[in-house]
């Protein structure tokens, strides 16, 4: 199993914020995560990258257990994420936030930076050429030496991700993607993250478009409370009646 | 000034500082000399709390304890018959192991927390050296009657001449910028920055922003330590007091003033705050010199207010932008 959530809890206080949660994710899966404001969503995600540890429960990722360990750790597993309140390093270049991304993946410790040795030159040669290739990616290269903080909205989010990219994701975790961003935009996001898929990424993403959410997503989970009340193709959510009473309310 | 090319900059000051002493001694003001040794002191100080405070961030208002635990270990070794290439390393590695105890425990609070662990880590080691007599000679000073700080000796090269102790100096303070420019552009420079900005974000990066953190604390001493024993070495006398909370502050102001995380901009604020007033003494008089802490603090408060980004912005290298595969 790909990824497998096992009766996870978290409390803050008094407030259950996941009760329980049992779910898998496949490989190769774009899955839709939805649910009301104060469901667990966000919580969720910062359970599985580590932000939070869980009171109780087990996440299980590629047969290892990532519920105790660290966020750096669960980064360098092949977990990846973006944020809601988009987090980019406001002061660096959108190449160089980019470049950071790779942290994990390159190895170049004091002694090489100072002496510039050869490796070191390749090492940052590489990285600079792969920032390049991600940015080309989500269509940001010409944007590459602007600072991250004067990007447009759409742009910041399109950063993060190419952010998130270069950290070599098994697994890439967005959450609501299409945030602030205008129907052409919240399009174009679509086909990059189906493109993202193609590359043999799965994708989780928390979405509160429901146009975005059901077109893209091949399986949906909803949580109401801290608690998993559906799941199923989208066509499938859309008819379930409990989900329209937590979206809706009851007659 | 921020349309020069900052390399062409630095190697403007860097050739300032060079030709300033002779010229000085040219002219009959020997005074410049010693100045300029000052200067090049608090230019390695400068530039290692730029490490910590301007690049990864930390607010550490006691910074100045390690220059004096630099100051201190070099001359008791020194006093002791050590010489100069192991007194250097020695108290490099004594200082960066001090360095790391008080950084593994005040490294677990952020911001605030960390300023005020770091300022009572200053005072402690102030009120340490001013108390214990036996080690320290307490608020008397070393070296004690009897004793002396020896010249520094590099197997067959002495530094006898003041001057050629200065041209050292300057050699300590060009390898620390070497250091600072180097490590800006690599990927551990980039974490730095990238725990500046976001703590959250640069650990989902996958950074280890606990042991980057420990590890910049550590090796800014080192910066703290050369000086310390440059200081010494140069003035042959210390005392607790020239080790104080306002030194601190002195140095943190200084970095606000320069830009943080801008080396060409923290070497320029240290020249005009500790250069200008005392080249001005000679100028305009004691009298006038004697408020320049008055027009400091002035030109802090509106430096913060019109340009808050400090005389030379830090300013992201730009790299090309052509694909890789072109």
């Amino acid at each position: 199993m790909f990824l497998q959530v096992k009766n996870l809890t978290k409390h803050f206080g008094g407030l259950l914020a996941l009760d329980n949660l049992n779910l898998t994710v496949s490989q190769g899966e774009i899955v839709g995560l939805i649910g009301p404001n104060g469901a667990g969503k966000t919580t969720f995600f910062n359970l599985l990258s580590g932000v939070y540890q869980p009171d109780e429960g087990e996440i299980i990722f590629l047969h290892q257990r990532i519920d105790r360990i660290l966020a750096h750790r669960i980064t360098a597993l092949g977990v990846s994420r973006t944020f809601q309140n988009i987090r980019l390093f406001a002061q660096m270049t959108a190449l160089e936030n980019v470049m950071v991304g790779q942290h994990c993946r390159t190895r170049a410790e004091v002694k090489e930076a100072l002496l510039r040795t050869s490796g070191f030159q390749k090492e940052e040669n590489e990285i600079q050429g792969k920032a390049k290739e991600l940015l080309d990616f989500v269509g940001l290269l010409s944007k590459g030496n602007e600072l991250a903080r004067n990007l447009p909205y759409g742009d910041q989010r399109r950063l993060e991700i190419a952010r998130a990219l270069a950290t070599e994701p098994k697994l890439l975790l967005l959450d609501e993607p299409t945030a602030g961003m205008n129907p052409v935009e919240a399009k174009e996001l679509m086909s990059l993250i189906k493109k993202i898929r193609e590359q043999g990424v799965t994708v989780l993403l928390i979405e509160h478009q429901m146009e975005v959410v059901m077109n893209i997503s091949e399986r949906i989970i909803v949580l109401n409370y801290g608690e998993k009340i559906a799941e199923g193709k989208p066509e499938e959510i859309q008819q379930n009646s409990l989900v329209i009473d937590a979206y809706l309310g009851t007659e | 000034m921020i349309f020069i090319e900052k390399k062409i900059f630095l190697f403007l000051l860097i050739f300032f500082l060079l030709f300033l002493p002779p010229l000085g001694q040219s002219l009959g003001m020997y005074y410049t000399l010693h100045i300029s040794a000052l200067i090049g002191i608090y230019l390695l100080l400068i530039l290692g709390l730029n490490l910590i405070l301007g690049f990864v961030g930390l607010l550490d208002l006691g910074f100045i304890a390690f220059y004096a635990c630099g100051a201190y270990l070099s001359a008791l070794l020194s006093i002791r018959g050590w010489n100069f290439c192991l007194v250097l390393p020695a108290t490099i590695i004594l200082t960066v192991l001090l360095r790391l105890l008080l950084g593994l425990p005040a490294l677990r609070l952020r911001g605030d927390y960390l300023a005020i662990v770091t300022l009572g880590f200053g005072e402690i080691m102030r009120l340490v050296l001013n108390n214990w007599d036996g080690l320290t000679n307490g608020p008397k000073g070393l070296p004690r009657v009897g004793e002396a700080i020896s010249s520094p000796k590099f197997f067959f090269l002495t530094f006898q001449s003041d001057l050629s102790f200065y041209y050292l100096i300057l050699f300590f303070v060009i390898l620390g910028i070497i250091v600072s420019r180097r490590l800006d552009n690599s990927r551990i420079g980039r974490a730095w920055i990238a725990i500046r900005e976001d703590e959250l974000a640069a650990e989902t990066c996958g950074i280890n922003v606990d042991k980057v953190k420990l590890f910049a604390f550590c090796f800014s001493a080192i910066y703290a330590a050369t000086a310390g024993v440059l200081y010494t070495h140069w003035i042959k006398f210390i005392s607790p007091e020239s080790f104080t909370f306002w030194e601190s502050v002195l140095l943190v102001s200084m970095v606000v003033l320069g830009g943080m995380g801008s080396i060409p901009g923290v070497i320029l604020a240290t020249i005009l705050v500790i250069g200008v007033p005392e080249f001005l003494r000679g100028l305009l008089g004691t009298q006038l010199v004697n408020y320049r802490m008055l027009f400091f603090g002035l030109g802090l408060v509106l430096m913060v207010i019109f340009r808050p980004q400090g005389i030379v912005p830090s300013k992201r290298r730009e790299l090309e932008l052509h694909p890789s595969n072109e």
